[in-house]
C-alpha cells in the first residue's frame, strides 16, 4: 500500500494509453498490469469524427483512476489552461504536468514547470510534475506544493532505462516522504525492477508495453517486475563487494588437512 | 461571424453561447472541453458563456496519452 495525497494505492504501475495496436489490446494490457491509474491527454476534437468521444466511452468503463496530462504544452499558459480543461472534463484535480522545453529530447522546461506548478498547486491541483532527475528542480517543485515527483529515467519513448540511477538514488535519499514515480524512458521489466530497488514508489509506462509484440504479456511482466523490485527494496539488499566471498562455509573443507579437521568431527553433544 | 476554431478560421452563423456553437458545429454528445482565447470555459457555463466574433476557440476531447 502506498499513497498519493489521500489516495491509497496498491499497484505500483501506472499505464499510459497511447500507441496500442487496438482498443482491445489496451484494455487487455490494463487488466494484465493490475494498474489503478491510467494517463490520458486532451486533443482537438473534430465534429465529424468525434474520435475522442469514442475513446472516452471506452475508457470510462474501466475501473481505474484517470490522470490527465498536459502533454505537448511548451508554454506555461498552455499547460495551465489544459489543466483547467482536464479538471472540468474529468472531474479530477489530478494533473500530470508537462511543460516541454526541447523538441528533440522532450526534456521538461524546468523554469516553466516550476511556474506552472506554482499556479496549479495554489489552485488546489494535485500536480504530478514530469521532471528531470535534477535535485534542485525537485526541491523547487516540492517547495511550491507538489506532493509527488515524476522524474524521467531517460527521454520519453526511448527505452533506454535509468541512465542516471545515482541521481534517482539521491532524490530518494533527499525526499524520503515524497512519492517518486519514474516517468518515461523505461524499456524492459528489469528497468522497472531497478527503479523500485532504488526505492522509487512506482513507475509509469507507455511505449514499453504498448509497442511490445504482446502488450498484455508485457504489462504482466512489468507488474511482476515492480513487485520484485519493491520486495527487494524492503528486504534490504547486500552491498556490492569488489572481491569474492564464498557462500559455502570454508570451515570443514575436505582434503585440506590441518586445523579444519576437528570441525568436521561431530562431538557427542551434537549427535544427541 | 468569423471565429478561429481549433486553429482554423471559419465563418458560422451568429451564436449566443458555447452550447449553441457546439450544436451548430455538430458536436453531438458534448463531452468536450472548451477554451476561448486561452481561458477554460467550464462545461456548466456552456449555456451562458457568450461567443464573440474573432474569438479563438479550442474544442478538446479525451485522447490516448502517456
Amino acid at each position: 500500500m502506498w499513497h498519493i495525497g489521500d489516495t491509497k494505492l496498491n499497484s505500483r504501475l501506472l499505464l499510459g494509453t497511447s500507441r496500442y495496436p487496438s482498443a482491445q489490446s489496451l484494455q487487455q494490457a490494463i487488466t494484465a498490469s493490475g494498474c489503478e491509474i491510467i494517463t490520458v491527454s486532451l486533443r482537438r476534437e473534430s465534429a465529424d469524427k468525434q474520435s475522442g468521444q469514442k475513446f472516452w466511452s471506452y475508457l470510462r468503463e474501466l475501473p481505474v483512476r484517470i490522470l490527465p496530462n498536459t502533454a505537448g504544452c511548451y508554454q506555461v499558459q498552455e499547460a495551465v489552461t489544459t489543466a483547467h480543461m482536464a479538471r472540468d472534463l474529468f472531474d479530477t484535480n489530478w494533473i500530470k504536468l508537462e511543460v516541454i522545453g526541447d523538441d528533440y529530447t522532450l526534456q521538461p522546461d524546468p523554469f516553466g514547470l516550476v511556474e506552472a506548478a506554482t499556479i496549479l498547486c495554489r489552485e488546489g491541483f494535485e500536480v504530478f510534475p514530469y521532471t528531470t532527475d535534477d535535485l534542485i528542480l525537485a526541491q523547487r517543485l516540492v517547495d511550491v506544493g507538489c506532493r509527488v515527483l515524476m522524474p524521467w529515467a531517460s527521454p520519453i519513448g526511448s527505452g533506454l532505462g535509468l541512465t542516471n540511477p545515482r541521481a534517482i538514488k539521491t532524490l530518494r535519499a533527499r525526499f524520503p516522504d515524497i512519492p517518486l514515480i519514474i516517468d518515461a524512458g523505461l524499456g524492459k521489466p528489469s528497468d522497472a525492477t531497478q527503479a523500485l530497488e532504488l526505492g522509487c514508489d512506482a513507475v509509469l509506462l507507455n511505449t514499453a508495453v504498448a509497442m511490445a509484440d504482446e502488450p498484455a504479456k508485457m504489462a504482466s511482466a512489468f507488474a511482476h517486475a515492480v513487485t520484485a523490485g519493491r520486495l527487494a527494496y524492503q528486504a534490504g539488499m547486500i552491498a556490492p563487494r569488489e572481491f569474492a566471498v564464498p557462500s559455502t562455509p570454508v570451515l570443514g573443507r575436505a582434503f585440506t588437512g590441518g586445523d579444519d579437521t576437528q570441525a568436521s568431527v561431530p562431538s557427542s553433544s551434537t549427535l544427541r | 461571424m468569423e471565429l478561429r476554431i481549433n486553429g482554423n478560421t471559419c465563418q458560422i452563423d451568429t451564436v449566443d453561447n458555447v452550447d449553441h456553437l457546439l450544436a451548430q458545429l455538430g458536436y453531438q454528445q458534448n463531452f468536450v472541453a472548451v477554451a476561448i482565447n486561452k481561458t477554460c470555459v467550464k462545461r456548466s457555463e456552456f449555456g451562458a458563456h457568450p461567443v464573440n466574433a474573432g474569438d479563438d476557440i479550442e474544442i478538446l476531447a479525451p485522447m490516448a496519452g502517456g
